[in-house]
């Protein structure tokens, strides 16, 4: 049974149809690549699942349930959680309560427990703070807990990003251009984060221009142009289709 | 935000708490002690403002909150006869479902809108209070012969709420719950949501935050400290009016607060503390005192930006190159 299903969505931005006509699915556990070039729509395709753009048309269910135009944390509550193009971190808090924060456990609790609860002597605490270290730990932030988020390097704020967005215990996992600004090695790292994440049991629809990752990483992938899907299909398919070789990839391996 | 900070800021507060409550034995002198009447006062107010301006929210309706507080207090005990003591929770309520509404007709509008529309909703209630229902709420005049707070009684023990002193006994009460709420919302979990929403709005969203919720909750229960602030000020003065409530009194505590600064939890108590205190030196010099108010705005807005407390965390924080601060699960 797909976890995630597109129906018919479209979305106009004033006169322009940013996203036309667009159903896909996404299977349970399973890594799903969202490809095309600038401006083909996959951020807002992404927007429209995350509930932060309306749908002009069609619909988005998730689990089999309708949840088209929900609001985005009712959404996060359903297990729906993403990362941003540029990263979006809390700037100025640690990178541990970024992670705290950020965690489901907060969120299911009653405002008044959230309210009258300290934060210290908690058994719930000693909980949620092992697992925000297993995840600090994954990507590589264990060491780095106590600072400020916008003290961190590039790679560790996007790391915690993507840490945050983890840290929400999301059945499906969005992550837009995870890669991007990395180098090869960092990428690497970055990776096996996608895949232990996967390993868990999470969907990841993934957004990204690095080729080679998503070639290497996804187990099927969506290829978007001018907000249609031109090719839906395994890496192997998408490699071969001439339509996307002729708008994408040959593009994309000209200017490398 | 940080373990340490709650702790630093419970010392604070019982400091704080300590020094106020010897302030009637130090002088015998009442104006003195009128004076820190009005701090403790405009300290509720300040530090309720503050939370809701924390969030990005610059609400221009909280003298109004406070002054719904003050009306319906004063209505219920000159009208119905009423006991403070039950005016108290439902003028404060209604302070608070006011808020409620402000924000559930607001929340959804950003930056000069919320501002706009919150500077409307204070000159309506302005207007009401001084144009409609006089039978109730006085019109033009106000409301004349407010009753002192009803004397508080333990069996056949009873204290009079009367005099100067008692009734400075009476904010400084009211003070220390509101101060001790209004910690325990900082250093919570719920703070620290609220401090994720000022952080981003759209990121706090996308872990799951309620924003709206959130800003809804943080908004009453400013509401509801600042009807209290009314409804003592009613009792305590007597005599509303409501030109009390409107844009010169707002304007007093906004700089309170932004001078002081926002970030900080204790940047309104600086900046309350400091201004009265400052303008009680130049009250002799009459003109002077608002010219003098003016330039030390202008002069802590120059310098920083951030509020006084914000300036002296940034010299802090140099100071100690590579330190970071612990933080609320570190005992975990």
């Amino acid at each position: 049974m797909s976890l995630l299903a597109l129906e018919n969505v479209t979305h106009f931005f004033g006169g322009l149809a940013a996203v036309r006509n667009l159903s896909f699915t996404v299977e349970s556990g399973a890594i799903r690549g969202l490809i095309g070039p600038n401006g083909s729509g996959k951020s807002t395709v992404f927007n429209i699942i995350s509930g932060y753009v309306p749908l002009s048309s069609g619909r988005v269910r998730f689990e089999s349930r309708d949840i088209t135009n929900r609001s985005t944390p009712s959404l996060v509550d359903l297990g729906i959680a993403r990362t941003f193009q540029a990263t979006q971190i809390f700037d100025a808090l640690t990178v541990e309560e970024n992670v705290t924060v950020s965690s489901q456990v907060i969120h299911r609790e009653s405002l008044a427990r959230s309210f009258l609860r300290t934060t210290v002597l908690d058994r719930d605490e000693t909980h949620l703070s092992a697992r925000a270290e297993e995840i600090l730990d994954l990507v590589g932030l264990s060491g780095a807990a106590r600072r400020i988020a916008r003290d961190l390097p590039y790679r560790d704020q996007k790391m915690l990003a993507l840490a945050n967005a983890m840290a929400t215990d999301a059945k499906l996992l969005m992550l837009d251009e995870p890669m991007a600004g990395l180098t090869m090695q960092e990428t690497r790292a970055a990776m096996a984060v996608v895949r232990w994440a996967r390993d868990k049991g999470t969907t990841i629809l993934l957004i990204e221009h690095d080729m080679r990752c998503i070639m290497e990483l996804c187990d099927s992938i969506v290829v978007l142009d001018h907000g249609e899907k031109i090719c839906d299909g395994s890496p192997n398919e998408v490699r071969r289709n001439p339509q996307v070789v002729e708008i994408y990839l040959g593009a994309d391996e000209c200017s490398r | 935000m940080t373990w340490t900070g709650q702790a630093r800021s419970i010392v604070a507060f019982l400091l704080l708490t300590f020094a106020a409550s010897v302030v009637p034995v130090v002088t015998h002198d009442l104006y003195k002690v009128d004076v820190a009447t009005t701090i403790l006062q405009d300290l509720i107010l300040a530090m309720s403002l503050r939370v809701v301006m924390n969030l990005g929210l610059l609400n221009l309706a909280h003298t109004s909150l406070m002054g719904i507080g003050a009306y319906v207090s004063a209505a219920l005990a000159m009208r119905l006869g009423m006991s403070f003591w039950l005016t108290l929770p439902i003028a404060a309520g209604a302070a608070a479902l006011m808020a409620l509404a402000l924000g559930m007709l607001t929340l959804r509008l950003h930056g000069p809108y919320f501002f706009l529309l919150t500077f409307a909703v204070m000159s309506m209630i302005q207007l009401f209070f001084h144009s409609y229902l006089e039978e109730i709420f006085g019109g033009a005049t106000g409301l004349i012969g407010v009753p002192r707070p009803n004397p508080l009684g333990f069996g056949s023990f009873t204290l009079p709420l009367v005099s100067k002193v008692s009734l400075y006994y009476l904010i400084l009460a009211f003070w220390i719950a509101a101060a001790a709420v209004l910690i325990r919302l900082e250093y919570s979990r719920l703070g620290l949501q609220c401090a994720a929403v000022k952080q981003s709005e759209a990121v706090a969203r996308s872990v799951g935050i309620h924003t709206i919720r959130c800003k809804l909750l943080v908004l009453s229960l400013s509401g509801f400290l600042a009807g209290v602030a009314g409804v003592f000020f009613a009792h305590s003065r007597g005599v509303i009016n409501s030109s009390d409530f409107g844009i010169d009194p707002m304007l007093k505590l906004l700089v309170y607060v932004v001078v002081g600064g926002v970030s900080n939890f204790w940047g309104p108590v600086v900046g309350t503390i400091g201004f009265s205190v400052l303008s009680e030196y130049l009250r002799s010099f009459h003109f002077l005192e608002t010219l003098m108010y003016g330039a030390v705005l202008i002069a802590v807005m120059r310098l920083f930006p951030e509020g006084i407390t914000g300036a002296c965390e940034r010299i802090f924080a140099a100071a100690r190159p590579g330190s970071v601060p612990s933080h609320v699960t570190a005992g975990a």
